[in-house]
């Protein structure tokens, strides 16, 4: 396992008990933008939105430094803003499709699966839904970024082993929904 | 897979119970190891099945959730833009701020502020956006307006402040539904039209159209291509520049703008304690 990339450098210490500067924010953002953007994007399922999720989050950690300790994982905190702005995020979206507005990719994806993507990637998206949010995130984690479970862990605080396992068990339970496509799935 | 090297296997993790297909994936396997894999993989229809599907699965999710990471230039503006929206309140108002309003207020403070000629956020020059990609993502996002005008009173007060001219399109147009005003640029991606730019998301019918305004003095020239299927229409009015991106044939929004008296204290936040989607708290 590589060591995680929110690890505290020497730099860091020197600004122990310190708020971190705009231009401090920014450099951590960078290192840990994957994880943060793919715990969005594990929640919202729209690459789109998922920015835009960032972005907000971007504006609410700033307003909040002063809480963040720089010895501490950022990714951890950041993630936790993310994930609540997401998480807003899709409920004011679920509130708007129920008024009959969804989602560009979402309603295609629902109405023609075949239409703008293929199949397996509308159903992966829909078999996503099945699976709950952190179990998500370790999987999109691993399988978008490569990122190590050393890294997952540490951007969603939990144990290691507990991110390895929400990996396998994920695409265990991906594999059994999706096996209708596979070669002798009978796709 | 108990011979699975041990130092690469997380504190409290049996070796035992992984599945050949995730230490496969993982690269928890020796050199040994992924070769008697591979070879198993040719003898076992099953396991080949699953590793098959496994890697169906992978593509699948890096293809339909694409990761495009920003740059670090396009990060240290995000966060300045956010550093002055987070300070921008201080100087406009006490009550909390609706997050995404923020954005915009700092946009203003950095207008109003360059102008007294107090250089706090100099863009480094306009990064152009296709407009008709603006407008697919505005569609792609719901065409969710981020502030609300609830009267033309407002509308008004509204491109009054942003604009410093009193332009009206009456919310009561017949055939028109006005939903509301983004802010334009995106940082990280560049801008339809300048870096002041407010969008103004409306309905025709089922038509979705959209009205780019910035002041007459960040007009730039910009274009649609045909095949996006939009049309591009140009008004000026007052010290407003008006470009309407819409899939009909004519324009049908700016064709209604008119300018009326100011508004009264037309220095004042135009929409007070109102966030985006019109509720108290920013619809958050």
């Amino acid at each position: 396992m590589s060591p995680s990339a929110d690890a505290p450098t020497a730099k860091d210490a020197a600004v122990t008990h310190a708020r971190l500067t705009p231009d401090q924010f920014a450099a951590r953002l960078q290192e840990n933008h994957r994880a943060v953007w793919t715990i969005a994007v594990a929640i919202t399922r729209n690459s789109v939105i998922a920015d835009d999720v960032v972005q907000d989050a971007v504006t609410v950690a700033l307003g909040k430094l002063s809480d963040f300790d720089p010895v501490t994982s950022f990714a951890a905190w950041m993630g936790q803003i993310v994930r609540f702005v997401a998480l807003n995020e899709s409920r004011r979206i679920k509130k708007h499709r129920h008024a009959g507005e969804e989602s560009l990719a979402i309603s295609a994806a629902k109405r023609e699966p075949d239409a703008l993507m293929p199949e397996l990637d509308a159903r992966l998206l829909d078999a996503l839904t099945s699976i709950d949010e952190v179990p998500r995130a370790c999987f999109l984690m691993r399988t978008l970024h490569d990122m190590s479970y050393g890294e997952i862990a540490s951007a969603l605080s939990i144990p290691e082993g507990t991110a390895m396992s929400h990996v396998h068990r994920t695409r265990g339970a991906l594999r059994s929904r999706l096996s209708a496509l596979s070669p002798g799935g009978g796709a | 897979m108990s011979q699975l090297p041990p130092n690469m296997i997380p504190e409290g993790v049996d070796p035992a119970s992984i599945d050949p297909i995730d230490a496969y994936f993982d690269g928890l396997m020796t050199p040994e190891q992924t070769a008697a894999f591979i070879e198993q993989i040719k003898t076992d229809a099953a396991l080949r099945e699953r590793f098959e599907l496994q890697q169906r699965i992978n593509e699948s999710a890096r293809r339909s959730l694409a990761y495009v990471a920003p740059t670090p230039q396009a990060i240290t503006e995000t966060v300045r833009a956010a550093t002055i929206a987070n300070a921008a309140p201080l100087a406009f108002r006490a009550p909390a701020i609706p997050t995404r309003l923020r954005w915009l207020l700092a946009a203003a403070a950095a207008v109003l502020l360059a102008t007294a000629g107090v250089l706090v956020y100099k863009p480094t020059g306009v990064k152009p956006f296709p407009p008709e990609q603006y407008y697919t993502q505005q569609v792609a996002n719901n065409w969710k307006p981020q502030w609300v005008c609830e009267s033309d009173e407002e509308f008004v007060r509204w491109t009054n402040f942003h604009f410093k001219s009193p332009v009206l399109i009456s919310m009561s147009t017949p055939g028109i539904q006005v939903m509301g005003w983004n802010f334009a640029p995106r940082l990280d991606q560049g801008t339809p039209l300048n870096n002041t730019t407010l969008a103004l998301l409306t309905r025709v019918g089922d038509d979705r159209v959209l009205v780019l305004m910035d002041e007459v003095a960040s007009d730039r020239k910009i274009s649609v291509p045909e095949a996006s299927g939009l049309k591009l229409f140009r008004r000026v009015v007052g010290n407003i520049v008006m470009y309407e991106l819409t899939p009909r044939n004519e324009e049908s929004i700016i064709n209604h703008a008119v300018i009326t008296a100011p508004p009264p204290r037309p220095d004042m936040d135009p929409l007070p304690n109102r966030g985006p989607d019109g509720g108290p708290d920013g619809g958050r």
